[in-house]
């Protein structure tokens, strides 16, 4: 009977550090590295990664390539990102502070090269169910995110192999902005 | 004492499994083969795909962001066509016939986890390409006429191929897969 204990027990362990190192680990690395980058911006912020930040985050990237990145927080409100991105291919994907891809386009879907794109917090189901829309909240989802997970990294980059253009592209870049709305 | 010490060791080897099942898991689960035979792999990164909380977890431990589903393909190998792994003691050829006006980039990162990647990365806007569309880059420590890649100083490496997605305007076919070719050692 005992023995039937401690196999229980045993199983129930293995379940929650399985599940420990599925879920939350990743979690806590992803939030580390959010913390870091935006250590000197702070949050809800536009900045330009280091290169050495950008070369762990995205190896498949040449090295001269330009990325900026906003560590949002809408708990207590939306925030918006107004980007300012360069001709070119480029892409801006919105994470959450879990890893999942919340928004993801490239500059061929988007059709225009500066736009405003707000991040908000997902209703609940309540919420949902007690609130109508107006019609200008229909009428403005276009570029809207809404995430259940309120922290996240929205994340802008484009590939450059030239190091004198990575300087005039981070330059355009930099005139992003992350700020609450 | 003896259910106790007894009942501690149940734990302990509870708790390795665990953690051992998902290492596992996350390193190998989600993993397709890109065609039959090749040594070319992708994790499939759509929420819809059952191993998505593995796949995940799997580019987060790495330190890297997943690539969207949808825009962006990743492969990765670890071996040549001949099934031996990829080391900077030889000099590997690849090629493939890729659709025009599509972005892809070719790199060649450490193959120790937790190491930081290499620098050796050709992309699109880069490579040269033959006349009837064929791209071959040579992946080799000495600098070589052509598309060049440079792989990391030491050891063996993976190479990760990126292509833009079919859902982007700039992929409206499907990837076209590297060959290699293992040359001289």
């Amino acid at each position: 009977m005992q023995r039937v204990f401690w196999l229980i027990a045993a199983i129930l362990t293995a379940s929650l550090t399985h599940t420990a190192f599925v879920l939350v680990i990743p979690k806590f690395s992803l939030e580390r590295t959010m913390a870091r980058l935006s250590t000197a911006a702070g949050v809800n912020t536009f900045f330009i990664l280091p290169g050495e930040e950008r070369s762990m985050l995205l190896p498949s990237f040449p090295s001269n390539s330009v990325v900026g990145a906003c560590a949002f927080d809408v708990e207590t409100g939306p925030v918006a990102v107004d980007a300012n991105m360069p001709d070119g291919f480029w892409v801006l994907t919105v994470y959450s502070a879990k890893g999942d891809v919340l928004y993801a386009l490239d500059s061929n879907q988007a059709g225009t090269n500066s736009f405003t794109v707000t991040l908000s917090k997902a209703p609940s189901l309540i919420e949902q169910l007690r609130t109508k829309p107006t019609e200008e909240e229909i009428s403005a989802t276009g570029w809207s995110v809404q995430t259940p997970v309120t922290e996240g990294l929205a994340v802008f980059s484009q590939p450059v192999t030239d190091a004198a253009r990575s300087r005039s592209v981070a330059a355009l870049m930099m005139k992003s902005k992350c700020r609450r709305s | 004492m003896r259910q106790i010490i007894g009942g501690t060791l149940f734990i302990i080897t509870g708790a390795l499994a665990g953690a051992g099942s998902a290492m596992t898991l996350t390193e190998y689960l989600g993993m397709e083969p890109a065609l039959a035979g090749s040594p070319w792999q992708s994790r499939d990164t759509s929420i819809l795909s059952p191993a998505h909380p593995y796949v995940i977890a799997h580019y987060l431990n790495e330190g890297r962001l997943p690539p969207a589903a949808g825009l962006w393909r990743e492969y990765a190998a670890t071996k040549s066509d001949d099934g031996a792994v990829l080391s900077i003691a030889c000099v590997y050829t690849l090629t493939a016939k890729l659709p025009a006006h599509r972005w892809w980039s070719v790199a060649a990162a450490s193959g120790g986890r937790g190491e930081r990647p290499g620098n050796g990365v050709i992309t699109s806007d880069t490579a040269v390409a033959e006349p009837n569309g064929m791209v071959t880059l040579t992946v080799s420590r000495e600098a070589v006429a052509g598309n060049w890649l440079k792989p990391p100083p030491t050891g063996t490496f993976s190479l990760l191929y990126t292509i833009a997605g079919p859902q982007s305007e700039q992929a409206p076919s499907p990837a076209a897969m590297f060959t290699i070719k293992r040359r001289d050692c």
